[in-house]
């Protein structure tokens, strides 16, 4: 142990005593030290001599063993307790001086702990006053041991020393004295609070806590298999035992629903004694036998608590399996277990407490006779521990022994001298709450009859005083007890006068030991709860690791890292002065990191294990109530606690000569979509307030600026006229997008906030992180940039480097991109866009070296550039130039087009259209327009009326229609405020004010008290006026203008084949629709009926042209006969057929077309 | 034997000579753009070789377009996307495929119905059917906002400045050819006007697409639009690789001259004097002083070689292998 840098040995005491006070002063040493050992400690610090004394003990070790020869090396290693408390003491000093060895340079882990003004001062030799002193003061008074043990869980870790004050709360707490030990799980409250933030845990009692955990599933395992068994005779035996008929039906109906629920049945039974607190499960025997019920119920209490002091417990909840101890039935006779003594239990074959403790006993005795090696053997540490425990509850178990009803009424009759003993059993059978008593005379009259069993009512009876924690008291429980079990082969010791066995085993001597430090684990210390709280985790860790062993190398499932889990494990490191918040991370499941993340926590100090979501609607918000409570799980019963060290696949490790503020951002950038922000207190001095690097506000810069004002403003007008659209409110939409744009003149400094969904906002700032690169200059870490307040007047002067020039890229990018017209950009692509533009910046500037280099003889300037330019992919200068005019400037023009475009159209939405000349069918396609009224401007017509009322000379309208604001509040006439203001005219005169709502009957005139009272009776209290109701009426009031309309000029008919206006179709109620639809159907049948018909006219009437033409053929053959006889020519022949061809053939169309339309 | 390879070869050339189907439309078209009117067979067959393997370059990449839309047809504009980077070239497209739908239903309400179209033209918004739409593209800022435009007949001036800018170059490109038909006599002109309505598609959809093996490439059949949009660009092709060409060979041809003019330092008298000839020395039988020689490949070759992409920035001081892929003229 190295105290400061050259100093020698002998000071090194010094040092120690120093910082041993500091310790001690500031009652920290508990977090070390186990009780005695701080004991111990507080001794040797009273003054120096003592110290050095004590501390130089350990020095002894060392030349001891070498002097011991090799058989009495096993004798000299056992250490007295003042060497082992100083060896913890050495090591608890060392730690206080390890910040001086590992410099950190974050702000959370800033080292002021008080050591180092220890250390400046000790240099400065301020403290060899006290050191002389010290010699001379008294010895301190010891005070309780146990006191202490409670500000250990509540200490906040160590590295908060010198800072926390909250450290200095626990004297408060060290005045909780004498809290019983016997209970030796400290509350889950304090076990809340695992220390995990400077303590590291080794692995090594994984193996153990898995070997524990699986026999507790096996124990489970077998009481399921045991409950089985006795399932059906149970569940019928307790739920028709009773004579309870209130209770048979539901009864029935959950014997009946058994395969319905989950529960087992050991919890149904504990739900049904809940029901009926005073029937018991052991109603059925209790009609026989006598008390039994009360015993049984502390028994199984005991049982209980035995089985759940899990530390010591696992070994003896099932059998001993035959194949881990070959040998053990052989040597053991009588096997005992605590399953065992469940069944027996719940089969009612314990008699009396005597038989059951002696269950119990003979389960130890088994394991001290079969493990013979006291030092080797856990399981002898884990007997006597479960003993120690078994004699205390028992304690609490009153001694009654069951005895048949015939039994009893034989001994009362054998015993009628003790009356008061009968009254006794039978004050014990109605009153059995006078337990205490009730033991303590059974005892006595057992005690007349066994004289063996005396000491236990010894025993039994000085505990009902206040239990107190000596280690006398302890001893004499035990061997009180010791005598109490007569059934083991080896006689135990017991105080009176028993000699000591001859075994080389002292007994004694080892009970004592392990009480002692069975007490003293009783403390709890860090350690233990750690392992306590995370045990299952880690046993379910082991066990996948074993199961992964087994598996070849090659077909293991692949070790993947997780985002989520990543995520975790950086929050852990970066909250890790943060034990709280600490602890939540690791407890909290996967899906409650996930949403936590999402909800964008800045602050780690939201509630990530709780499932209250209040971005959720209501109606989500029972479940998430039912939720919530099961959230709550205590964290030692959860197998998936998420514990950085064993969790190797999400480790970011971290690089230490990197600066923080970069480390950071890689972080946030890196893992997307889960980024958040966490203040680290950096102070980011904004790059523009630099004047050399400050944008210059001429040329192009003042055009892109100027576009960009354009984009924003028609972003907000666009925003304007979707609200109109879509019937928000205008102002929220207006103000939602203004809140979006900060200052014009600090865009790329300040965030660009994205009023769209997707993407988080872009950060162009950078922390003025330029001396953490010259910190090797620095030897005072304490002075870090990142406390430079805000309020400094002075800049730091900028460095140009590597990362102020990325910063200024980055500035630009943004700048280019939202001129681009993107409202945000994650991180990432803006880093890469920004990389991409340095990179060509770079190669421009290579390639200009290198032809510069090469050519500056043979080419000009100009030559060079341009050469320079293309061979980086600009043609010609003028490219240049049309970039200006084209994305620029046009662009410019281009956005002031859509911006008046928009507000042109935002105007007319709102104000109604004042269009004059709209085509007819346009409005037909708008339906608007249409129920505006504006056609009836065009018509000419004022089917509205408002001529009629006068409306349009009142309030001078020049158009007869409604203005469309009106029709974009729905009922509530208040969202007509936030509207635009109209274009009318002020009134000579005030308009009559509005009517009120009606709420009351009071201000109505009588005659109209009734109507009203009725009407508020029906709508209960919210009168709306007729108006402003949403009744919708189903059929549309349009004004009859089919008939006057079609005598306009169209400029095209708009008829369909069915000769009907197209677009009335649609406004017609559903009947006529129908019947014109019957109408066409009607139509099409005719029309088909019609050309069926035909065809087969045609086909008729072609049939007959045929006959016809055969008939006339026919005739010419016997013509032509004729004519051949009379010597006519061929020639007359031949034509004539032609003739009578043609004839036939033209007669044919023209009959048939003559047909058609005949 | 000799039959049968004769018959080999001519098959083999029939083949080859299937494979140029459009050679004419070619020589048209190169004719219009200034060349002289019978181009050599290889300065044609050269163009029609690299106006397939454009064709056939923008298939797939349009494919590819619709495939990241996760749509199996492709699109308008996806063609367009593809050459977003020569905004004139865009907007002429854009004013082309306009004009298309309007020709279309110009022909389904009747012919009486044309002439006011052409005149209400000027207007983009029609009633009716007939609406002159141009393609919106998505990617451009004024579409974002374009929902919430309210037409109205007040605003008259509603044409894009992309539409204007369009008009523009073809009002420029009417001159320039006017310019160059002043001088031609009727039946030139009438010859003219011919080779100027040529095109790849129009009523060769089927050839077109045989000739460019679109079924290979995309098994969803491209729709008219595509097809339509393909012809133009097609035409487009043509004239820069010929337009390409001929400053080529102007160059070429100042270039011989200087060098000729340095070899032989007698005639500079005479080069001085004669500034638009390119022989010096005329003979009897030679071509005449204005004669056109036709394009030659290597003109063409050099001129495609010019409108692949330029050297790639960032690829630059980069070692390795750089790939290359061919650029859409």
């Amino acid at each position: 142990m190295e105290g400061k840098k050259g100093q020698q040995l002998p000071a090194l005491t010094k040092v120690s005593f120093i910082i041993a006070r500091h310790l001690d002063s500031e009652n920290l040493y508990s977090q070390y030290l186990t009780p005695s050992e701080s004991q111990i400690f507080k001794d040797a610090v009273a003054n120096f001599d003592k110290w050095s004394s004590f501390i130089k003990v350990a020095n002894k070790i060392g030349t001891t063993e070498v002097d011991q020869n090799d058989e009495q090396k096993s004798v000299s290693n056992q250490m007295s307790d003042d060497q082992v408390a100083a060896f913890r003491v050495r090591a608890m000093i060392f730690d206080q001086l390890v910040p001086q060895l590992y410099q950190c340079s974050k702000p959370c882990c800033k080292m002021s702990n008080g050591i180092d003004d220890i250390l400046k001062d000790l240099s400065n030799n301020k403290y060899d006053e006290l050191i002389e002193q010290s010699s001379s003061l008294p010895e301190e008074p010891s005070r309780t041991v146990l006191s202490t043990q409670q500000s250990d869980a509540e200490k906040t870790p160590n590295n908060h020393v010198g800072e926390a004050s909250e450290s200095n709360d626990d004297p408060d707490a060290q005045q909780v004295d004498g809290e019983a030990t016997g209970d030796a799980l400290i509350s889950p409250l304090e076990l809340a609070h695992i220390p995990l933030t400077n303590v590291y845990h080794t692995f090594e009692t994984d193996l153990v806590a898995m070997i524990e955990q699986r026999k507790l599933e096996e124990y489970e395992a077998q009481e399921e298999m045991n409950d089985k068994e006795n399932q059906s005779e149970k569940t019928i035996s307790i739920l028709n035992a009773n004579s309870n008929f209130s209770l048979k039906y539901l009864l029935e109906a959950i014997e009946q629903n058994r395969a319905v629920t989950k529960l087992g049945d050991r919890e149904l039974r504990n739900l049904l004694t809940d029901v009926r607190p005073h029937r018991s499960k052991w109603i059925k025997a209790n009609e026989e036998k006598l008390g039994q019920e009360e015993l049984y119920e502390s028994c199984e209490k005991v049982l209980m608590d035995l089985k759940n002091y899990t530390e010591h417990s696992t070994p003896f909840l099932n059998k001993v399996n035959k194949r881990e101890a070959p040998d053990y039935y052989d040597v053991i006779k009588k096997p005992m277990d605590l399953g065992l003594v469940t069944k027996k239990l719940k089969a009612c074959q314990y008699k009396s407490k005597k038989e059951f403790a002696d269950d119990l006993y003979l389960i130890y005795e088994n394991c001290l006779v079969y493990n013979t090696n006291p030092q080797a053997s856990e399981y002898r540490k884990h007997a006597i521990a479960m003993r120690k425990k078994t004699d205390k509850l028992l304690q609490q178990v009153p001694d009654v022994s069951i005895r048949d009803r015939s039994e009893y009424d034989a001994e009362e009759e054998a015993e009628e001298s003790d009356d008061h003993e009968e009254d006794d059993h039978k004050a014990s059978r109605k009153a059995p709450g006078a337990s205490k008593h009730l033991a303590n005379k059974t005892v006595q009259a057992k005690n007349a009859n066994d004289a063996v069993v005396s000491t236990p009512s010894d025993a039994t009876r000085e505990p009902s005083l206040a239990p107190s924690n000596d280690d006398s008291q302890a001893d004499h429980d035990i061997d009180g007890n010791g005598n109490g079990n007569g059934t083991g082969q080896l006689g135990m010791k017991g105080l009176s006068g028993q000699s000591n066995s001859d075994n080389a085993i002292d007994r004694e001597q080892e009970e004592r030991n392990i009480n002692a430090e069975i007490e003293a684990n009783m403390g709890m210390i860090q350690d233990e709860i750690w392992r306590e709280l995370t045990k299952k985790t880690r046993a379910k860790v082991s066990s996948d690791a074993d199961k992964q062993s087994k598996i070849p190398f090659g077909e293991r499932p692949v070790i993947t890292r997780s985002a989520v889990d990543m995520k975790r494990f950086s929050m852990i490191e970066q909250a890790h002065n943060h034990p709280e918040t600490v602890r939540k991370i690791i407890t909290a499941s996967n899906e409650g990191i996930v949403r936590w993340i999402e909800q964008g926590n800045t602050g780690l100090y939201d509630d990530c294990d709780s499932d209250d979501d209040d971005s959720f609607d209501d109606g989500f918000l029972s479940r998430r109530m039912a939720k919530s409570n099961t959230a709550q799980v205590d964290a030692s019963s959860r197998a998936d606690l998420y514990l950085p060290e064993y969790a190797i696949t999400s480790g970011i490790p971290e690089i230490i000569a990197i600066p923080e503020e970069i480390t950071d951002k890689t972080r946030r950038g890196s893992i997307d979509g889960l980024e958040n922000e966490l203040e680290y207190g950096l102070s980011d001095v904004s790059l523009d307030r630099y004047p050399t690097v400050a944008i210059p506000n001429h040329g192009t810069s003042e055009m892109i600026d100027q576009n960009l004002h354009t984009l924003r403003e028609i972003r907000r007008v666009y925003a304007k006229c979707v609200a109109v659209r879509n019937d928000v409110p205008v102002s929220i939409a207006a103000l939602n997008t203004s809140q979006a744009y900060q200052d014009d003149s600090q865009i790329g400094e300040n965030d660009i906030a994205s009023p769209s969904t997707t993407e988080p906002t872009m950060n162009g700032t950078v922390s003025e992180s330029k001396e953490a690169i010259h910190d090797a200059e620095d030897k005072e870490p304490a002075q870090h940039q990142h406390q430079l307040p805000e309020e400094e007047q002075e800049l730091v002067p900028l460095i140009l480097n590597q990362e102020s020039g990325q910063a200024l890229m980055q500035r630009t990018v943004v700048k280019l991109i939202e001129h681009a017209g993107f409202e945000g950009s994650q991180t990432s692509a803006l880093a890469v866009l920004s990389d991409v533009a340095t990179n060509y910046f770079t190669s421009l500037g290579k390639t200009l070296r290198v032809y510069w280099d090469g050519y500056c003889n043979n080419m000009t300037d100009e030559e060079i550039l341009t050469h320079t330019l293309y061979d980086n992919g600009i043609e010609a200068i003028q490219e240049l130039e049309e970039y200006i005019s084209d994305d620029i400037e046009k662009y410019g023009h281009r956005l002031n087009d859509i911006h008046r475009k928009l507000t042109s159209s935002y105007n007319e939405l709102v104000n109604g259209s004042t269009d004059v000349q709209l085509p007819d069918d346009s409005f037909f396609q708008s339906e608007d327009a249409f129920i505006n009224g504006a056609l009836g401007d065009d018509i000419g017509e004022d089917f509205f009326g408002f001529k009629d009322l006068g409306l349009d000379k009142e309030l001078n309208l020049d158009r007869i229609n409604i203005p469309s604001r009106l029709w974009y509040g729905k009922d509530k006439a208040k969202d007509h405020v936030i509207g635009p203001k109209s274009n009318e005219p002020v009134l000579e005169f005030l308009p009559p004010p509005a009517f009120l709502r009606v709420r009351n009957t009071d201000g109505i005139i009588k005659l109209l008290q009734p109507y009203f009272q009725e009407k508020l009776e029906k709508t209960e209290g919210n009168l709306v006026e007729d108006e402003y109701q949403t009744t919708r009426r189903s059929k549309p009031r349009y004004p009859p203008i089919l008939s006057k309309a079609g005598g306009l000029n169209r400029k095209r008919p708009l008829k369909d084949a069915n000769g009907e206006l197209k677009k009335a179709k649609k406004k017609k109620p559903m009947e006529m629709i129908q019947a014109e639809r019957a109408e066409k159907r009607k139509l099409k049948q005719e029309a088909r009926a019609q050309k069926v018909a035909e065809r087969e006219q045609k086909k008729k009437m072609r049939e007959e042209l045929k006959e016809r033409d055969r008939l006339a053929k026919l005739e010419a053959k016997r013509e032509k006969k004729a004519m051949a006889k009379k010597g006519g020519s061929i020639a007359n022949s031949h034509d004539t057929p032609s003739v009578t061809g043609a004839d036939e053939t033209s007669p044919l169309p023209l009959d048939s077309e003559e047909q058609d339309w005949s | 034997m000799a039959n049968s390879t004769n018959a080999a070869n001519a098959a083999s050339n029939a083949e080859k000579k299937n494979r140029y189907k459009f050679q004419s439309e070619i020589q048209q078209m190169m004719f219009v753009f200034g060349e002289v009117s019978d181009p050599l067979p290889e300065t044609t067959m050269l163009v029609e070789d690299i106006v397939r393997s454009q064709v056939i370059e923008i298939i797939i990449q349009a494919a590819a377009m619709a495939g990241k839309r996760n749509s199996r047809s492709m699109n308008a504009e996806d063609l367009i996307f593809l050459m977003r980077h020569d905004r004139a070239k865009v907007n002429r497209l854009r004013s082309f495929l306009s004009w298309k739908d309007v020709r279309k239903n110009a022909k389904e309400t009747g012919g009486d119905q044309v002439e006011e179209m052409m005149e209400d033209s000027a207007t983009a918004e029609k009633p009716g059917k007939m609406h002159r739409s141009i393609i919106k593209l998505s990617w451009e800022l004024v579409n974002q906002f374009s929902d919430v435009f309210v037409k109205s007949s007040k605003d008259e001036d509603s044409e894009d400045e992309d539409e204007i800018e369009a008009y523009n170059e073809s009002i420029q490109r009417l001159k320039d050819a006017d310019e160059v038909t002043r001088a031609m006599t009727r039946e030139e002109y009438v010859h003219y006007s011919e080779c100027r309505q040529a095109s790849f598609t129009y009523r060769k959809s089927k050839r077109f697409r045989d000739w460019a093996y679109m079924s290979s490439f995309i098994d969803v059949k491209p729709n008219d639009d595509i097809i339509d949009s393909l012809g133009f660009l097609t035409f487009e092709m043509v004239s820069s690789l010929t337009e390409g060409a001929l400053r080529i060979k102007t160059d070429l041809a100042a270039l011989h001259r200087d060098e000729s003019a340095a070899a032989g330092g007698m005639k500079r008298k005479r080069e001085a004097g004669d500034e638009d000839g390119d022989e010096t020395t005329m003979g009897l039988f030679s071509l005449s002083k204005n004669e056109k020689t036709p394009l030659e490949p290597l003109h063409i070759q050099e001129a495609f070689r010019r409108l692949q992409l330029l050297p790639q920035p960032l690829k630059t001081f980069r070692r390795g292998l750089v790939r290359t892929k061919i650029s859409l003229i």
